[in-house]
């Protein structure tokens, strides 16, 4: 008889955890989290800031807004710029990334809260710096350059690493060259 | 009559290669007397004790994982890496019951069980809390503030010194402090946030004239 009841006991507590366990996770599912989203597409046409015998610096501002139901914390974001010497050999490449709500020019980026529906412009800084002094002759021939944008996220989930895509594109380059 | 006076003191960047007791005498010997209390921003002083961890760092725990959600989205807490960080400190075991605790106490009407059973809680400042490079990790309480209050102020010969946890949102609290100073008298005076937010560079504050004041204030009351 005691068996029984022990049996019953032991059927009930796994049947309350259970259901505790199916709330809690309703509760955590309702509650959300924070999702941000770079909006590469309504990003501006890149710009040509500057340029010298050897270097052209070409920019762009991109939006991106945090569009969950929680706070979360942008820990890091920087520019990954993708055009292998196979393709295009002419230039050196650097890429830097800014957020314009916190000027700094040092390519780093100061962990910010975003509450949801808060967002930011990210500023991508391209300089392409000839290899033969003659920049304009070189982005004659300058292919699309795709660049990642990475960020690493944290908030009440586990921290990520997520990636945006945005295209440095030949028709900008000619486009800007064109202009100066 | 002495007037209290705050001055706030421009350091370096401060890290853990760093002590804070022979960086306040590099910067503000000059400055300090004898009637002076030394105040020091709590989250220096742990960045110079290395007690500061990463997200990167830390697994969560299965209780982090459950606690995190029920506190308000503003606070270290709620944050997964946050409450793992005081978790590490404080125990896992510890943090749930003293949770629960805090849940069944709140009932009732009294808030804040938790924080004071658990301290890491409410001393733990998650990323974004301090400033680069510092801003990408978790900055725990200090160790032993009394005891870092102490040294300070031996080795600089003032009046006072203290260990202190200020914000702009008008929290003061002093966490350690010398022997013979009213922490709730100081934290009155640090309300408005002398030491300035993240990138001023300014952990320390010297309360200038401060051992003057006291006595004329005790002589006043005295008097009365």
């Amino acid at each position: 008889m005691l068996i029984y009841v022990l049996i019953n006991v032991v059927i009930a507590v796994i049947g309350i955890i259970a259901v505790l366990y199916l709330l809690f996770r309703l509760f955590a599912w309702k509650q959300g989290d924070a999702r941000f989203v770079i909006e590469a597409r309504r990003r501006n046409p890149f710009e040509l800031k500057k340029i010298t015998q050897d270097t052209a610096v070409f920019e762009t501002n991109v939006p991106f807004q945090n569009m969950g139901k929680q706070l979360g914390t942008i820990m890091d974001f920087y520019p990954r710029t993708l055009l292998p010497h196979e393709q295009y050999d002419k230039c050196v490449i650097h890429s830097q990334l800014a957020n314009t709500a916190a000027e700094r020019d040092d390519n780093y980026w100061e962990s910010v809260i975003y509450y949801p529906g808060e967002g930011g412009t990210l500023r991508v800084t391209i300089a392409l710096v000839s290899k033969n002094n003659t920049i304009r002759e070189d982005l004659k021939t300058f292919p699309d350059m795709p660049i990642d944008l990475v960020y690493q996220v944290v908030s009440r989930s586990e921290w990520y690493i997520h990636k945006a895509r945005i295209t440095l594109k030949a028709s900008e380059v000619q486009h800007a060259l064109e202009l100066n | 009559m002495a007037d209290l006076e705050l001055v706030p003191v421009r350091t370096r960047i401060l890290t853990d290669k760093d002590n804070i007791v022979d960086v306040i005498e590099e910067y503000a010997k000059h400055l300090v007397g004898p009637d002076d209390l030394i105040c020091s921003a709590e989250s220096v002083v742990a960045i110079t004790q290395h007690r500061y961890t990463r997200p990167e760092e830390l697994t969560p725990s299965w209780q982090a994982r459950l606690m995190r959600r029920f506190v308000p989205g503003e606070g270290s807490m709620a944050s997964l890496y946050g409450m793992q960080a005081a978790m590490e400190l404080e125990g896992e075991w510890k943090m749930l019951f003293g949770f629960i605790a805090g849940f069944l106490a709140k009932l009732i009407g009294k808030n804040g069980v938790w924080y004071q059973l658990c301290r890491q809680a409410s001393l733990t400042d998650d990323v974004t809390g301090t400033m680069p490079p510092f801003d990408k990790c978790i900055v725990y309480g200090p160790a032993d503030p009394d005891g870092v209050a102490e040294k300070i102020k031996k080795r600089m010969g003032c009046y006072g010194a203290c260990v202190a946890d200020v914000n702009d949102l008008k929290r003061s609290a002093v966490l350690g402090h010398s022997r013979g100073l009213n922490p709730k008298e100081i934290a009155k005076i640090l309300i408005n946030n002398p030491f300035g937010n993240a990138s001023q560079k300014t952990p320390i504050v010297i309360i200038k004239n401060y051992a003057q004041c006291i006595k004329e204030t005790k002589s006043t009351k005295t008097a009365k």
